[in-house]
């Protein structure tokens, strides 16, 4: 897992006239540097992965301006490439429950495909992001949770 | 399903699969694929049937018996190309018999279904796929739509309940992109969703080849896209 430093994604969604995630949200392509919400599509699984989620229990949102759909990219790729997720704050609580369940549904969903993974995550209380970049087999997913745990409660 | 239709289904796959070899007779090849032919309609017969009654988990089944099935007749065509020196045809039939054989493993899996030797057959078209043909150079899309409808339901994919890649009702879920697709680029990857997109003509030197048959042809480098349907 490569971590590097990322966009504050609350302020970043104020900043572009997006819906302020809580909880789970999945990010469009481009959040980081889109100039403007016309730039933004989302990942094509980003539809399949808040349906998979959400009949597991786990309520996700989509990261897109109030009242507009953005738009889906089409990837024709067997590697399954999973949008950021981002995980807020609340997810970490306790014993990161939520988090464990997200990777342990994306890791079955995916089952014996490769995949590209990238999880947002608030490190600090000063609002200091980072994105965790995962790219392997998707049994590797669940192996994760420690280290996203980590970083979320902010003991990194 | 009735037992005595899964005996029937298993004693046809058994001879079939026994004929699945290039060195086994084109005739009874042949012969072969019109028995797979009329087991997949009686499949698919046995799937309405099931749905006519509710059975929604048996439709499923069934429907991955005929996913293998279709793999099964598929592998037979492609070797069948393959002496009637049409590497292209046998290339989208190893491509198909492989996809069908991931879709009835998928389903198997939704619905709890012992898959011994599914693994086993789709390593064999992997086998197949790396020693009998030669090296592709794949090509993926890269796009974006408005959205998709549902196949199973038809309404927007984004706010109905059904899951691409899941088994309802004896038909495997699939999302169909509305409006137009823009494409935005073109590359070459290593690992195609699709792996009937790849070129078919590239220059070597001086000389256009055919990526297959290694024949010199006209025309310029060439590539087969699929688009979704």
């Amino acid at each position: 897992m490569k971590v590097t430093p990322y966009v504050n994604v609350p302020r970043r969604a104020k900043e572009l006239g997006l819906v302020v995630p809580t909880g789970v949200a999945v990010l469009p392509r481009g959040f980081e540097n889109a100039a403007s919400a016309d730039d933004l599509v989302r990942e094509s699984s980003a539809l399949t992965i808040g349906k998979i989620l959400r009949n597991q229990g786990v309520e996700v949102g989509h990261v897109q301006p109030e009242g507009r759909r953005l738009p889906l990219a089409m990837e024709l790729s067997e590697d399954w490439i999973i949008p950021v997720i981002f995980l807020a704050p609340g997810c970490f609580v306790g014993s990161a429950s939520i988090v464990k369940a997200v990777l342990r549904t994306l890791s079955e969903w995916a089952k014996s495909k490769r995949v590209k993974a990238s999880f947002a995550v608030e490190v600090s209380r000063d609002g200091e992001h980072v994105r965790a970049d995962y790219e392997g087999p998707a049994s590797g997913l669940e192996k994760l949770a420690d280290k996203l745990g980590d970083l979320g409660s902010g003991r990194e | 399903m009735e037992e005595n239709k899964v005996r029937e289904f298993q004693a046809v796959v058994q001879e079939a699969l026994k004929l699945a070899f290039p060195t086994r007779a084109s005739e009874l090849q042949d012969e072969m694929v019109g028995r797979l032919d009329d087991l997949i309609d009686s499949l698919s017969v046995e799937k309405e049937a099931l749905l006519h009654r509710s059975n929604e988990t048996g439709a499923n089944q069934v429907l991955m018996l005929e996913r293998l099935a279709i793999a099964i007749q598929l592998k037979l065509k492609m070797w069948l190309s393959l002496k009637r020196e049409d590497p292209e045809q046998a290339w989208r039939a190893l491509v198909e018999a492989q996809d069908s054989i991931k879709e009835a493993m998928s389903i198997g899996r939704q619905e709890g279904v012992d898959m011994v030797g599914f693994d086993r057959e789709l390593e064999v078209l992997e086998g197949v796929e790396g020693t009998v043909f030669p090296p592709q150079i794949f090509v993926s899309m890269g796009a974006t739509v408005q959205g998709y409808l549902c196949s199973i339901c038809g309404k927007d994919y984004e706010d109905c309940e059904h899951v691409s890649g899941r088994a309802y009702l004896g038909e495997v879920c699939k999302q169909r992109p509305v409006g137009p697709i823009e494409l935005n680029h073109v590359a070459i990857v290593g690992s195609p969703a699709d792996k009937r997109c790849r070129v078919v003509r590239w220059p070597v030197g001086d000389v256009m080849r055919d990526v297959m048959t290694w024949k010199p042809v006209e025309g310029q480098a060439s590539m087969t896209i699929a688009v979704p349907d």
